[in-house]
């Protein structure tokens, strides 16, 4: 009777494939909300048009240049930089927090503008203020995974700088640290993809 | 008791010496190994089990509500005493009787018949017969099942809130649904309802991402993409049609959501409630009609096309041939999961929706009609002249048979935008959905039990309860609805309390009180079903390494359901699963899927 080896579930490429199939999954949320909004746009009744703050444009550009610093971090991290990651990783963390902040800002303006959620006779305003907090809350969520993620990084950074006898253990973690950058890497810009896709749609319909 | 020769030609794959029932899992402790497992076949077992309470507690409230519709005017103190808070002097609320049929629906359809049916037979079948260790994602298969759990707990507790659980139909429709105010099962009963099912989404995708990436993913050496069974098919499907319809159930239940808490008005407009204007303005009712049929109807495709792939699978082995036009299978069920999507419109005929957008989904409806035609074809092709084998499995698969034929036939009248004019809201749909969607999709899962219960535990089902069982809830099936149609042709609307009042209805209550006695005897009759699992689950006869003597990797893995399914080497696949009765002059009427093609086959092109 031969021992019972230990296997090894070979699902590499798998990970990337369902962070994929998420990604459809998100889609598909935004793609039932922005339907939904242009089938009451074009359905009739009340439907005021307004003016998007210039906020939000500060906020595009933010997450876009967080993409990018995510983008260094996980080349960084392929090329087994650990300081490089741990920074880019850092910036793409302030510049995700910067976001939700703009938001938050831009939602205060709205709402000093008369663009409100509660009994708003004007559907326009709560289908903008909706869907742009359910994106944000997805934002919120890859912020929470980006933080888990820099630690993860710096934790990688602190003891490379002790002892080597811990080289086999780090081996596997940094591995675990490349899947993570790397998924996260996938849903991130798809988040920053995303916001682009509701910005210029929001903006367009709401003319 | 070894099964036959082929056997051994892989005989390697699955040594085993004696007394090591558990021994792989020398660090495995109970909780790790049977409450938060990550192995694929424990999880699948754990939505069985689930599934199982699921389905009596579901059914078990339609028992409750034929009890008032068969017999309005008699007293149940009996009830009352265990029901209290439904029961008002021995008779069924009409407020508990609103939650009973949506929470009968709910569960029934989210549950029993999607979480359940999919995640038992996805996580058991498609490791196994695709010839891997386990799935993509251990993690996030263990967390499908613990997300289900969770909104179960949440909407099993809704039944037990003072104002009762939601009430306002399985499907929700706003402004009912959305305040409170309406009725006392749209307080906090809904918002239960609303949270339940958000967790139950994550669930659903958590599991059909895993399943869809591991199919593609995780195939072993020579399993193409058609060699794969078709179980494995459909359900690969189903996972597709889950990822692409849940999500927008979440913006559905979000923007119903936002409407309930926040004051906005996605849904609501011009609404008076008791001579009271209420504050809403510009929303619209029939959105949300849009948004919850987008996944409302893929979702019957997502509860059937499960049954479809196991039937597919157990006619074959049952009937010792080879399924007939296994690529033509394959279309018809990527042609259903396509016109699914862009056929919900016809829940809506009477919404008050464009009449010419009726017509272009009745034309698309009734499109559907022709993979499913091709499916039903190639299934009763499949038993023709076959050497059938009567066996539980086998008679619950040629039942879904008879289940979707019933149930599909009267598709066709409903899927007419003017015959649904007629019919819209009566017993007719209750007997439609009931017998193409519910029964049937029963029966798949029934006959997929006793296929595979032997895999799953290493024992024999009972096979004179499991054909008493199959007796009386088929025949019960039918005698529940099959009345129904007449009912529904006479213009009797469902959801009603009691006709009692109306003239034209009370006339059939004879043909209430046969429909409810069915229905008491057919629950019953599922005791027998249970009965057996259990006993058969630690008494039942030791099941051989391959009992049914199919084709499929599941049967090459030990049956004793080792973590990572195969010692050693993964098996290779050199053929397509359905290579039964090959040679009428040998006595082995089937050859595995391991089996390496012989020097005459590998000239034939036929053969995958």
């Amino acid at each position: 009777m031969a021992e019972i080896t230990k296997y090894k579930i070979n699902n590499q490429g798998a990970h990337r494939f369902t962070m994929y199939l998420f990604i459809v999954t998100t889609s598909m949320i935004f793609a039932g909300f922005t339907s939904a909004f242009l089938v009451r746009k074009g359905g009739g009744g009340a439907w005021t048009p307004f003016d998007i703050p210039a906020i939000f444009k500060v906020s595009t550009l933010l997450i876009l240049l967080s993409s990018v610093f995510l983008q260094a971090a996980h080349i960084a991290n392929k090329k087994q930089h650990k300081l490089m990651t741990a920074v880019g990783l850092f910036f793409t963390l302030v510049l995700g927090l910067l976001f939700c902040y703009y938001q938050i800002q831009g939602w205060k303006q709205l709402n000093d503008a008369g663009v409100y959620l509660s009994f708003n006779p004007n559907p326009a305003g709560p289908y903008f203020l909706v869907i742009t907090f359910i994106h944000a809350l997805h934002v919120s969520v890859a912020i929470l995974f980006l933080f888990i993620a820099f630690v993860h990084s710096v934790i990688l950074l602190r003891r490379s700088n002790s002892t080597e006898i811990l080289n086999e253990i780090e081996t596997t973690e940094k591995g675990i640290l490349n899947i993570r950058t790397d998924l996260l890497t996938l849903f991130w810009h798809f988040m920053g993809i995303l916001w682009v896709y509701l910005y210029f749609f929001l903006t367009l319909n709401l003319k | 008791m070894q099964t036959t020769t082929v056997h051994e030609t892989h005989a390697d794959v699955h040594v085993h010496g004696p007394g090591h029932g558990g021994g792989h899992h020398h660090t495995e402790t109970f909780i790790s190994k049977y409450i938060f497992s990550l192995d694929h076949k424990t999880i699948g077992k754990q939505f069985l089990i689930m599934g199982m309470a699921w389905a009596i507690i579901g059914g078990f409230m339609s028992v409750l509500f034929r009890v008032q519709l068969g017999w309005p005017d008699e007293t149940f103190p009996v009830l009352e005493r265990i029901f209290s808070t439904w029961f008002t002097d021995g008779k069924l609320n009409p407020e508990a009787y609103y939650s009973l049929i949506t929470m009968h629906g709910t569960i029934m359809v989210f549950f029993v018949l999607t979480a359940s049916l999919s995640g038992t037979f996805a996580n058991v079948l498609i490791p196994l017969q695709i010839g891997a260790r386990d799935m993509a994602s251990p993690l996030m298969n263990a967390l499908s099942f613990w997300f289900f759990f969770i909104a179960g707990v949440v909407m099993f507790a809704s039944l037990f809130l003072p104002t009762g659980a939601a009430s306002a139909g399985w499907t929700i429709y706003p402004p009912l649904s959305a305040l409170p105010q309406t009725s006392p099962g749209s307080g906090n009963g809904m918002t239960f309802w609303l949270i339940a099912m958000v967790l139950f989404v994550a669930s659903t995708l958590l599991g059909g991402l895993n399943y869809v990436s591991t199919v593609l993913n995780m195939r072993t050496k020579g399993m193409t993409m058609f060699r794969l069974p078709l179980t494995v098919w459909a359900l690969f499907f189903t996972a597709i049609i889950g990822i692409l319809s849940f999500p927008v159930l979440v913006s559905c239940v979000v923007l119903l959501i936002f409407d309930r808490g926040l004051g906005t008005s996605f849904y609501l407009s011009n609404i008076v409630i008791g001579g009271k204007a209420l504050p809403y303005a510009g929303g619209s009712p029939i959105l949300f009609q849009h948004l919850f049929w987008f996944l409302g109807h893929p979702e019957v495709y997502i509860i059937i096309l499960p049954a479809m792939g196991m039937v597919s699978e157990i006619l074959a082995v049952h009937s010792r041939k080879p399924i007939f036009g296994y690529k033509a299978m394959i279309f018809s069920i990527l042609g259903i999961t396509v016109l699914g999507f862009i056929v919900w419109a016809h829940h809506m005929y009477l919404s008050g929706m464009n009449p010419f957008l009726g017509s272009v989904f009745t034309l698309f409806t009734l499109l559907i009609a022709i993979p499913s035609a091709v499916k039903v074809f190639n299934w009763l092709t499949t038993l023709w002249r076959g050497n059938i084998r009567i066996t539980p499995p086998s008679m619950f698969a040629i039942g879904f048979v008879s289940m979707f034929i019933s149930g599909g036939l009267t598709g066709i009248w409903l899927g007419n935008s003017t015959i649904d004019i007629q019919l819209h809201d009566t017993y007719f749909v209750v007997a439609h959905f009931h017998i193409v969607m519910g029964i049937a999709a029963f029966f798949g899962m029934f006959a997929g039990i006793y296929h595979w219960f032997p895999r799953m535990f290493g024992r024999m089902m009972n096979e004179t309860m499991a054909y008493i069982h199959f007796a009386i809830t088929f025949i019960g099936a039918y005698l529940i609805f099959w009345p129904m149609h007449f009912i529904g042709l006479a213009g009797v609307p469902r959801r009603y309390y009691s006709f009692n009042e109306i003239e034209a209805f009370s006339q059939y209550g004879d043909l209430n009180k046969l429909i409810s006695v069915a229905t008491i005897i057919v629950f019953l009759g599922q005791f027998l079903f249970l009965v057996n699992f259990f006993w058969s689950m630690y008494r039942g006869r030791k099941s051989v390494q391959n009992p049914w003597q199919a084709n499929t990797l599941e049967w090459t893995s030990p049956i004793e359901g080792i973590h990572g399914n195969w010692d050693g080497e993964l098996p290779t696949v050199h053929r397509w699963p359905y290579d039964y009765s090959r040679d009428p002059n040998s006595d082995i009427d089937f050859i595995p899927q391991t089996v390496p093609l012989t020097e005459e086959e590998k000239k034939d092109k036929i053969h995958h």
